[in-house]
């Protein structure tokens, strides 16, 4: 019942573009570096060394390439966005065997791109147990990301964002929906929560939650446990991480919220300086996850070869920044549509459980003792074994898309 | 009085590098730029029409070669060793150095900032050494590199801050024969002044700043100038002038919406590094967006912008050294190195000139809070590079501070 004619689509990246990547990677050259810099200055130059060498010599994309399109099935559709523009959007799209799996919308962040949805898209498709849930799944590229096109006017924010995901899942004949994502994926599900929930998205899953300290006269309940219970180490560790994030890790932040296109030439012009400025991401953010020289390059190839260049993916910073995207009032749910977190230890923001009820509410909580920033990467197996949990029967979201429970036909009421 | 270890420097780039130069500007791949209009072209950064008409201009028009020997002719250099003590130990220090005929010349050591270098006293340089009018006062000018920038050796070890420069920097004025001098700087340079100032007060006898940094009052040491700013702010009278209110509400500005840069060179400089090494159109951008949005409508030629450019890609660190510094001096570290000198106080008399369109600006009692103030001046035009700008405003600011501090301070006529 689609209503937007996607059009198959295949990664092919043109010959003249890799040669022309290859040109720029024979004529790298570096900076020096501080003895025993370690990460304190950032990238370490041995890493970047090793990576450009290989990104040059032994890294084949072709094959990469072959293997996404083996495992993704990707298409692009036209959406046309309020007093805006029309984007072309690529997308991830496969159903479930399972003709009442629930629809669910997958949205990525940065640095990350379509691909985090790789080894969890099996998972939830098709799961081995009759017991759990199954789902049918959409993972687009943000506009400016990947393969969509990217906005050319200024004011493209979480509200517009939100209004693409939200427009796709009914253009691909999903009236009703729920939601998973991380990074900008927690604030634009948190806008489609806001904008379009209870009537269409049901329900939201995110793995990036974020909190404010219970006030008194606004949580009461909670301002008083709070102030009753200690913090465990797990929470202390958590103040402790979402610290140094906030002192000596978000640097970045600070210039694409207010400069994007200024450091935007360094990305477009030097693969190096585009990889350096992932790579330190995908290593700090995450909790030892063993990045293959590969997975990290394939990774920055995506922005490398995007659509709009990787400058473009800088811009939601700023759009977010200007329009108040982070203020607590932007990121409160409506009661009636349930939340779900999965609390991952080297996540960035790291906040006391007690804090994530004063946003939205919460109806299931996972809590794990490994994993970071990308979830969905790092730890699939307990990410999906939330997103199950939180849907799965006799859980509180069981069912909350009408007709779409997740499990075959025939099959009702509580295990 | 002249050590064989002065030796006389010219910039003399080879053949390779402008070769190598020329390859990466034709490998160049740009952003693209939203469509915006004229008055919100630099909104995001610098816009891409603007870089490539400048790469355009580098590969076809840019003379490089007669601008070296322009800056050779101009401006004499030099490279001496000084003894950065432990952990770094020597390093070489380039400077331009040149003497007054007027016997009883005022020794001056002008410092440079980010992004600036010591070609930022080419315009100076004549009036200071050899002023048309014999009444004005008459300078032996020093301007060095700062440590890590252009052909000032980088240390190896990290930790190279406002204290070590100031060591190096007075060492080296002593080198040349001049035990009692006066220190001009803006930027980078203001700090460095200041902490000669701070610990190097028996021979620095006198700091001039264009850009004059404080600690802002606290409700508890400086109540009034609180209730001050409060009722400034509110329009009312006995509160600061509208002029005052103006600077605080600019500087807010600034800090607010333009200090991305800071952020980021302040916490991971090294991940920066690798685009601004790699690419010239990079560092092009990072640079050029400083000289634009700095200045008060400064007809900046696209040789000068180039040459600004070309000095940072061709210093001995390559551009890490410069973005370096800021890590180094714990920038937006509120206990950090940068902190405590703009905290400290010096009864080394100051002087100050505003410029109206410079970064940092204060209500004018804020000014004498940690030096004794006997200079205080203020200009309706001219931004942040004030030398390169308003050369012969400033000129003229440096000379009358110098009046002023010789009828108090005998010990710098000659010895």
């Amino acid at each position: 019942m689609s209503t937007i004619s996607p059009v198959p689509f295949t990664l092919s990246i043109s010959d003249h573009a890799l040669a022309s990547l290859n040109s720029k990677l024979s004529t790298v050259q570096f900076p020096n570096e501080l003895s025993d810099a370690g990460w304190e200055y950032g990238a370490p130059l041995a890493d970047i060394k090793r990576l450009a060498a290989h990104w040059q010599d032994g890294y084949d994309w072709r094959k990469h390439e072959r293997d996404i399109n083996a495992s993704l099935p990707q298409f692009t559709a036209d959406i046309s966005v309020e007093g805006l523009e029309r984007l072309n959007i690529h997308f991830v799209h496969k159903r479930s065997a399972v003709e009442s799996a629930i629809p669910l919308l997958f949205v990525h962040g940065w640095p990350g791109s379509f691909l985090e949805v790789a080894k969890i898209l099996p998972l939830l498709t098709a799961p081995s147990s009759e017991k759990d849930p199954s789902f049918h799944v959409v993972a687009f590229s943000l506009p400016g990301y990947g393969f969509s096109e990217a906005p050319k006017t200024k004011g493209f924010a979480a509200v517009q964002y939100a209004e693409v995901g939200h427009k796709l899942m009914q253009g691909l004949g999903y009236e009703e929906y729920v939601t998973q994502g991380g990074d900008w994926g927690y604030i634009i599900t948190r806008k489609i929560a806001q904008i379009y929930g209870g009537r269409y998205c049901k329900a939201s899953h995110t793995n990036m939650p974020f909190g404010l300290r219970p006030q008194l006269l606004t949580n009461p309940f909670l301002y008083l446990k709070h102030l009753l219970t200690p913090y465990t180490a797990t929470e202390k560790a958590g103040l402790a991480r979402f610290a140094w994030f906030r002192e000596r890790g978000s640097g970045y932040a600070a210039l694409q919220s207010t400069q994007p296109q200024t450091v935007g030439y360094s990305l477009n012009d030097s693969p190096v300086g585009l990889l350096a400025w992932i790579y330190e991401k995908l290593v700090t953010w995450t909790d030892g996850y063993p990045w293959t020289d590969d997975e990290i390059i394939t990774w920055v190839s995506i922005y490398w070869f995007s659509r709009g260049g990787p400058a473009a993916s800088l811009r939601i910073y700023y759009e977010a920044a200007r329009t108040g995207a982070w203020d607590p009032s932007a990121q409160i749910v409506p009661r009636h549509v349930p939340i779900g977190i999965s609390l991952f230890p080297k996540e960035l923001f790291v906040l006391p459980k007690a804090w994530v009820h004063t946003l939205a509410n919460v109806v299931f909580i996972g809590e794990h003792t490994k994993g970071g920033h990308f979830a969905a990467y790092e730890r699939p197996q307990e990410l999906v074994g939330d997103v199950r949990a939180m849907f799965r029967k006799g859980a509180m979201a069981f069912g909350v898309v009408p007709g779409k429970t997740g499990y075959r036909n025939g099959v009702r009421g509580k295990l | 009085m002249v050590s064989s270890d002065i030796i006389p420097f010219a910039i003399s780039v080879s053949d390779e590098v402008l070769a190598d130069l020329q390859t990466r500007l034709n490998l160049a791949r740009f952003p693209k730029n939203l469509t915006l209009s004229i008055e919100n072209r630099w909104s995001y950064g610098v816009p891409t029409q603007s870089v490539q008409d400048l790469v355009e201009y580098w590969k076809k028009s840019f003379n490089w070669r007669k601008i070296e020997t322009d800056i050779n002719t101009k401006l004499p250099q030099f490279t001496t060793p000084i003894d950065a003590e432990n952990p770094h130990g020597i390093l070489t220090m380039h400077f331009v150095h040149k003497r007054s005929p007027n016997p009883n010349a005022v020794p001056l050591l002008f410092s440079h900032g980010w992004p600036g270098s010591f070609l930022e006293v080419g315009k100076i340089i004549e009036p200071l050494t050899n002023p048309s009018d014999p009444k004005h006062p008459a300078f032996h000018v020093v301007a060095p590199s700062l440590p890590g920038f252009v052909f000032s050796e980088a240390s190896k070890s990290p930790g190279v801050f406002l204290k070590t420069t100031a060591l190096m920097f007075d060492k080296l004025m002593k080198k040349l024969g001049y035990n009692h001098y006066v220190a001009q700087g803006g930027d980078w340079g203001a700090l460095v002044v200041k902490a000669l100032a701070v610990h190097h007060g028996d021979s620095c006898r006198g700091t001039h700043t264009n850009m004059l940094l404080v600690p802002p009052p606290t409700f508890l040491r400086n109540p009034i100038r609180i209730l001050r700013a409060a009722m400034g702010f509110m329009g009312l009278p006995g509160g600061y002038s509208k002029r005052e209110i103006d600077y605080l509400k600019e500087t807010e500005g600034f800090n607010k919406h333009e200090t991305g840069y800071q952020s980021i060179q302040g916490t991971k400089p090294q991940t920066l590094a690798y685009g601004l090494t790699d690419s010239p159109t990079a560092l092009l951008a990072w640079i050029y967006e400083k000289l634009h949005i700095w200045t008060d409508q400064y007809p900046w030629t696209p040789d000068e912008i180039l040459t600004w450019v070309v000095l940072y890609w061709i210093s001995d660190a390559g551009p890490v050294g410069g973005v370096r510094y800021y890590k180094e001096g714990q920038f937006g570290d509120g206990n950090g190195a940068v902190a405590q000198i703009v905290r400290a106080h010096s009864s080394v008399p100051l002087g100050v000139s505003v410029f109206r369109k410079e970064l940092y600006k204060f209500p004018d009692d804020w000014c004498g809070m940690l030096q004794p103030l006997v200079y205080h001046k203020f200009h309706e035009e001219g931004g942040h590079f004030a030398a390169h700008e308003k050369p012969d405003l400033l000129v003229n600011d440096i000379c009358r501070f110098t009046e002023i501090l010789m009828r108090r301070d005998k010990s710098l006529l000659p010895e």
